[in-house]
């Protein structure tokens, strides 16, 4: 009956013909691809049971934080033995060609001021670590030298050594031999920084 | 297994089944389906070719690749910017490609050929050209890149001065070469001859430059994504360039951009065109291959 129609249009029986190869395979894939989705969904169904299981055998544990302490590293002596000034370090901390610090970390502090002056406060950067607390995390002599070198501390960071001038590489001239801040400049964030509680 | 052997009565369905025709032209029908499926989701998915930036990223074929998903500077730019990157008809660059569009036609240099006289049709010749450079060049036995390229054949073939780098004229020329390889996936070549130059431009990626002792990586490796005061950083990929940057009212080239971000480092810049550049250039397209070329890009 069929074949009679497909016949008269040899044409259209010639395509169909030579489709037929290519949509049984078509078939033949969906079907073993829905047989997987199948058994997966099966076996996904398994594990959930499991799961449940060694939830119920294993007794629950109390959270805690492990705290990463760097003992060993740090420059317990201030910097040619220069007292910090908590007033001026604040000014450095918001200076873009100084200490820049907002450009990478947040300081809660400076939320408030931030709606008011966004050009100075607002935005602050999300690719270091929140300031808050930090003279809770590290002690002073630690922080002196995380700003003076970070790369002792954390060799793989992208933080600046803002006291350093040997083993750089192509320093544009204007830059060349000098440390991106004094050491009066680092004393004087440093006892900014160790008020953030 | 042959159920089909049996006796069946003349209008059952089982009957049905059994006639090899239909089951042939059930199948035919499927694969028919499945053609118009095909053709239906390539008509229907074009717009989405055309190299006007995509939201969603791509993951890189090649597993060397360091970024596990790639995403075009187009993903990071402002909303204002991407709808102006859009629009052709709003998009800044595309003045920049339209007089690269005079200078094709345009005849100089002694010998008073234009570059159409060689090349013909742009959007035939130049078609992956986009994609496709910077090239190892033989004859210079170093690479070379698109404005390169461009110069070379001014002065071998046209007789005519080049450019200088960075002139509205060269940046109009490459803009307009590379737009006709948009919507095509950035592919060069760093294997063979190339492979020690890309291993060249690997290595500047990588090196700490600068009174701040960053590399690119430490920015459009680790920390893309995140925000840097009111910007955010990209993952730096060249697929845009040359590009109308907001920052400079005008378009420029990727080796500009290259300067941009060596001096806030505070490092000393290499000159437009300087062989450094041009390696990281070869490194950068290839961390983003299959990214859609979108030239003249817009970006902050």
């Amino acid at each position: 009956m069929t074949n009679s129609i497909l016949a008269r249009r040899g044409v259209i029986a010639q395509f169909l013909k030579a489709s037929f190869l290519g949509a049984s395979f078509f078939v033949a894939i969906v079907l073993i691809l829905s047989l997987l989705s199948v058994s997966s969904v099966f076996a996904a169904k398994n594990d959930e049971k499991k799961a449940k299981k060694s939830e119920k055998d294993t007794p629950k544990l109390v959270e805690y934080e492990i705290f990463n302490l760097i003992q060993s590293k740090s420059i317990p002596k201030p910097l040619a033995g220069k007292k910090g000034n908590r007033k001026r370090g604040e000014a450095l901390i918001l200076d873009a060609a100084k200490g820049n610090c907002l450009q990478c970390h947040v300081i809660d502090q400076f939320l408030v001021k931030a709606k008011k002056n966004p050009d100075v406060y607002g935005n602050m950067g999300e690719i270091g670590p929140s300031l808050d607390g930090v003279s809770t995390r590290y002690k002073e002599s630690q922080l002196r030298l995380i700003l003076v070198n970070a790369k002792l501390v954390f060799p793989e960071t992208i933080m600046p050594a803002y006291y350093r001038i040997d083993g750089l590489t192509r320093v544009d001239d204007k830059y060349l031999d000098k440390p991106i801040m004094s050491a009066q400049d680092i004393e004087d964030i440093l006892s900014f920084l160790m008020k953030l509680k | 297994m042959n159920f089909c052997s049996q006796q069946y009565q003349a209008h059952s369905i089982k009957a049905h089944f059994c006639d090899f025709a239909f089951l042939r032209n059930l199948l035919a029908f499927l694969s028919l389906m499945v053609v118009v499926w095909v053709i239906s989701a390539f008509i229907f998915s074009a717009p989405s070719f055309a190299g006007n930036g995509r939201d969603k990223s791509i993951i890189p074929r090649d597993k060397t690749n360091p970024l596990s998903n790639l995403w075009s500077g187009y993903y990071y730019s402002t909303k204002d910017i991407q709808a102006l990157q859009k629009n052709r008809a709003e998009n800044p660059g595309f003045k920049y490609v339209t007089e690269g569009a005079q200078l094709w036609e345009q005849k100089t240099g002694t010998t008073q050929k234009s570059c159409a006289k060689c090349h013909g049709k742009p959007s035939v010749s130049m078609d992956e050209a986009g994609a496709r450079y910077p090239q190892y060049y033989a004859p210079l036995k170093r690479l070379i890149n698109l404005e390169q390229r461009i110069n070379l054949c001014r002065k071998t073939y046209q007789g005519a001065k080049s450019f200088e780098y960075e002139s509205k004229e060269l940046l109009s020329l490459t803009a307009f070469v590379r737009s006709q390889a948009r919507a095509r996936p950035v592919r060069v070549k760093i294997d063979g001859f190339a492979k020690p130059f890309f291993e060249k431009g690997k290595a500047f990626y990588y090196q700490r430059r600068g009174q701040l002792d960053m590399s690119c990586a430490n920015c459009h490796e680790n920390n893309y994504g995140k925000q840097l005061r009111s910007t955010v950083l990209s993952q730096g990929q060249a697929n845009g360039f040359p590009s109308y940057r907001v920052a400079w009212q005008k378009i420029g080239s990727l080796h500009r951009r290259f300067q941009g971000c060596n001096k806030l480092v505070r490092a000393k810049p290499y000159a437009y065109g300087a062989e450094y550049y041009v390696n990281l250039e070869l490194y950068l397209y290839w961390r983003g291959t299959g990214l859609e070329v979108e030239t003249p890009g817009v970006r902050d």
